[in-house]
This record gives structure tokens, sequence and C-alpha cells, in this order.
């Protein structure tokens, strides 16, 4: 049934992971959480991460938002994961883009997804 | 159960097979396939077949013959009443009344006349989608001289009081336009009370590219299309002898089935009202009892309204969200039903007609169901 959605809207990996987002909520051991939200979209993501000698050991997300950000916000999670927490602050995902990918319309997905993730960086849980 | 299961009748329909048949013994050598203008027997017999479709369609309306003039369709049939009606009444007036929740070809006609001078009032119906005749009473002005409304609403199946508004628009002399495209083959038609009437075969299981405008006799127009004088003069171009007989069965099924169809897709709709609106924050769009029997659309909080149909992708229907429509906007027609941007943009639009089965009714209200609690889930709602 995929193929009657426009292809170029929703790759097989933005509908792989919307269906199947596995870092829904908070890790056990989370102790940090930011949010950020696209008030134009009317989306919003809220980010947790467990921080752990200065790397990221678990990350999970809660969203309302459009395919596209759901995707992003899984991609990201299992991205993070084992990454440096000193970076979270200038926290860049320009990776999203060819990962998913995003459409042109859609490129402040990624804007969404950096906001929360630096939001964490500071957010004590 | 073939998936996916098709909730978007509104939008179109299968061509009913019986239709079908007919249309393909039009088409061939063997077929009546003349040109209705010739003067040969081709043409003789592929013109008597079309004006036995026109009787034919005449007589289930309760018109005369002479008031129907084939076109296109019903977005084809919009313009020509709408921009027809009013040019040739421009000496009159100069001013047309329409709703904001009209449909794009009404919408879009009006504002072609704006660009020529002429002034338009776009009524705001109430919360459940309806005008009343105090409202179109008091923008009614000397110079009105057309009044142009949707008998049901595309997105929300919503009926207007035709009888209520056509009483105040006959009193104020102006003529009256009605969009029937959704409510044609669905509900009896107010013909009695209007001056043009449009609709489109392919809303009642028809062929696309086949439609007509009634109009009463009297009423002046002044053609869109040139070139050859056809239909009176009203509509210019070569008779689709085939569109035209397909049409003409298509309907005459449509309203011989009615009254148990409407039925059973009255039943069908109320059961999807109540298994939807049962879920926490489903809301239904739209007046509760005056609606069609076939069209439930509903917004519901908190979720994204692009995430929810593609969640529902197994289930071919229509939304509300702003990455469906041309102008990047959520539903204007929610929207104008006070609908707030997020509400307007998660919203889905369910619309059956003659194979809709129950079984996929129940499908459709089990998957709803389980995905909207999916997405709240994401969302980090219990």
């Amino acid at each position: 049934m995929d193929e009657l959605h426009d292809p170029a809207r929703y790759s097989p990996r933005v509908l792989e992971l919307f269906d199947r987002p596995a870092r829904l909520g908070p890790p056990p051991g989370a102790n940090r959480e930011g949010q950020a939200e696209n008030r134009a979209r009317g989306s919003w993501l809220r980010m947790y991460l467990q921080v752990e000698a200065e790397r990221v050991v678990a990350a999970g997300f809660h969203a309302r938002g459009c395919p596209h950000t759901i995707a992003a916000a899984e991609l990201a999670c299992e991205a993070l994961t084992g990454s440096d927490a000193s970076e979270l602050a200038e926290y860049r995902a320009e990776f999203l883009e060819a990962a998913l990918p995003l459409p042109p319309e859609k490129l402040d997905v990624r804007l969404l997804i950096e906001d929360a993730v630096r939001a964490a960086a500071h957010g004590r849980r | 159960m073939k998936t996916p299961v098709y909730f978007d009748y509104a939008a179109t329909a299968p061509v009913d097979p019986r239709v079908v048949e007919a249309m393909l013994g039009l088409l061939g050598p063997d077929g009546d396939f003349g040109n209705p203008s010739a003067v040969h027997a081709y043409g003789r017999k592929a013109a008597a077949l079309v004006e036995e479709a026109r009787e034919e369609i005449a007589a289930l309306l309760g018109v005369a013959a002479s008031g129907i003039v084939f076109t296109s369709g019903a977005t084809e049939s919009d313009n020509l009443a709408i921009k027809g009606a009013a040019r040739a009444a421009a000496r009159r007036g100069r001013h047309v009344i329409t709703e904001k929740t009209a449909h794009k070809a009404v919408l879009d006609a009006c504002r072609a006349l704006e660009r020529e001078g002429f002034e338009v009032s776009y009524l705001v119906p109430d919360r459940g989608g309806r005008i009343s005749a105090a409202q179109l009473e008091a923008s009614l002005r000397p110079d009105t001289i057309l009044v142009s409304l949707l008998h049901a609403n595309n997105e929300t199946g919503v009926l207007q009081d035709i009888p209520a508004l056509a009483a105040a628009v006959r009193r104020h002399g102006a003529l009256f336009h009605l969009d029937a495209a959704q409510s044609a083959g669905k509900v009896e038609l107010p013909l009695e009370q209007v001056d043009l009437l449009a609709l489109s075969a392919h809303k009642f299981c028809g062929p696309k590219g086949a439609g007509l405008l009634y109009v009463r006799p009297g009423v002046r127009l002044e053609p869109l299309l040139h070139g050859g004088g056809h239909e009176r003069g009203r509509r210019a171009g070569t008779l689709a002898t085939h569109q035209i007989r397909g049409m003409a069965l298509a309907f005459r099924l449509a309203v011989e089935s009615m009254a148990e169809e409407s039925s059973r897709l009255a039943g069908f709709s109320s059961r999807l009202i109540e298994g939807l609106c049962a879920l926490p924050g489903v809301l239904l769009n739209g007046h509760r009892e005056a609606r069609l029997p076939n069209i439930v659309n509903v917004s519901v909080e908190g979720v994204d309204g692009e995430a929810l149909q593609l969640a529902l992708r197994d289930i071919a229907c229509s939304s509300g969200a702003a990455c469906n429509s041309a102008s990047g906007e959520p539903s204007y027609v929610l929207r104008a039903l006070g609908r707030d941007d997020a509400l307007a943009g998660a919203s889905l639009r369910f619309s059956m007609g003659r194979w809709t089965r129950v079984e996929e009714v129940d499908y459709l209200l089990e998957r709803f169901g389980s995905e909207l609690t999916r997405l709240r889930r994401i969302a980090g709602a219990a």
C-alpha cells in the first residue's frame, strides 16, 4: 500500500521509523530533559537523555508532529547514544537531511531536533 | 478485504459496471460513435441518444429537458452558472453572495468576477456549517444579482436549509445557484427552488468528465466557451455521447436506489460517528443531523493531521492537513466553522458509497482507535 504515497514525501526509512519508534519516553536513568516547539506547525518535541561520565548512554523522546518529526526524533536518539555530552549544547543534526531524507519543505524539522537536544544539554531532570 | 479500504467516495466513486458496459457499447466502430451535430445517420443516431439522455435526466430531476446543459463536470457547471449568470445580469447589478465554505470551483469563479469589478460577499456559516435565512437576508442588496451556495458541503457533508434560503433570495429577485455535486443521487434535489444547479456524474458512480448545469427557463447566461453554438448557444463543444449516456444511466441507478442506499449509508455514518466520537478528543465536524448520509468528518485533539493520515494509510480518505492543500494551510472549511488550525489540520473525512460494506466500517473504527492510541503514546499521553 505504501506505493500509493508519494515516495518523495515518505521514504522507506521515514516509514520504518515512524511506524516503529523504539525510543519512546525517558530511559530509566534519564537525567536531562529539553523541549522545543514549532508553533507554526503545531509540533513539539521533548528529548530525554541519560548522561554518564560525559557520554550520552541512552536517549528517548516524546513528540507531537508530522511523520518526519517522529522519524527524525527516533533517528536522532539512535545517533545520540554513545555521543560526547560536551557537544550537546552546540548539537547539529545535518545528517538527518540525507539520512531520512528530509524534503525541502520539512527542513525545519532539523531545527526542532537541534533545539530540543540543545535544551536538554542543560535541562536537569 | 482489499486495502487500502476506500473511504473517499466524496472525492470520486468507481463507475458502476452497468454504466461501463453501456458506455463501451457507444465507443467502437460498431457503436453509436457519430458526432451528434452531424446530419448523416451516424450523427442523427448519436444526437437521438443524447436527447434521450437529456429527457431521462430531466424527468428524474422533474424539470424541462431544455433546461439541461451538458458540461464536463460540476467545476465547469459552477463556472458557467456564476460567471455566465453574473455577466449576463451585470447591467442590473454587480453584487454576488456566496459562502466562505464553498467549494473552490465556486470561490475561484467568484474571485474571477471580483477581478472584473463585481463585488462578492462571503457568508460565514455557524459552527455547524449552516447559513441562516436571516443572515442571507441581511446580505442581500438591491444590486445583488446572484447567490451561489453548496447544497451539501464537500468536506463536512452538511446540508443547507434550501427552502428558507431560496425564499429569501426570491424575495430580492436575485438568481439562486446551487452546487449539488455532493448531494445529487444522495438526497432529493430542490430543483423547484433554484435557478441554476450544478452536478457531476462521477460522484454518483458515473464517468469523470461529465456533468450538467440545470438552467431554469428564462435565465440568461453568457457562455464561457465559444465554437459551434452547441447546447442552445450556452456551451460549445462536441457532445460526448458515451459520457452523457453514462451519466444518465448512473443518475437513474442512483435515484432508483436512493431511499434504500441512503438509509444503509446513514446507518454506517451513525456507526462511525458513534464509534469515533466515543474516543477521547475526537470531535465531529459539522451539524449532527442536517448532513448527507455518506460523509463523516472528524477532528482529533492532540495529534498531527499528517501523522494521523499516514498512520491510517490502509484507509483511503481525505485529510484537512496543511500538507494536502494547495495553499499550504489547513482546511479553510473547518477554520470557517471555528476550528483552530490544529484541529482543522488534524481532521479526516470518511466518505462512503455503493460498495462500502459494514466490515469496512468496523475495520476503520478498529484501525482508527489503535493508531490514535499509538500516536498519543508517541506524544507521551497514556
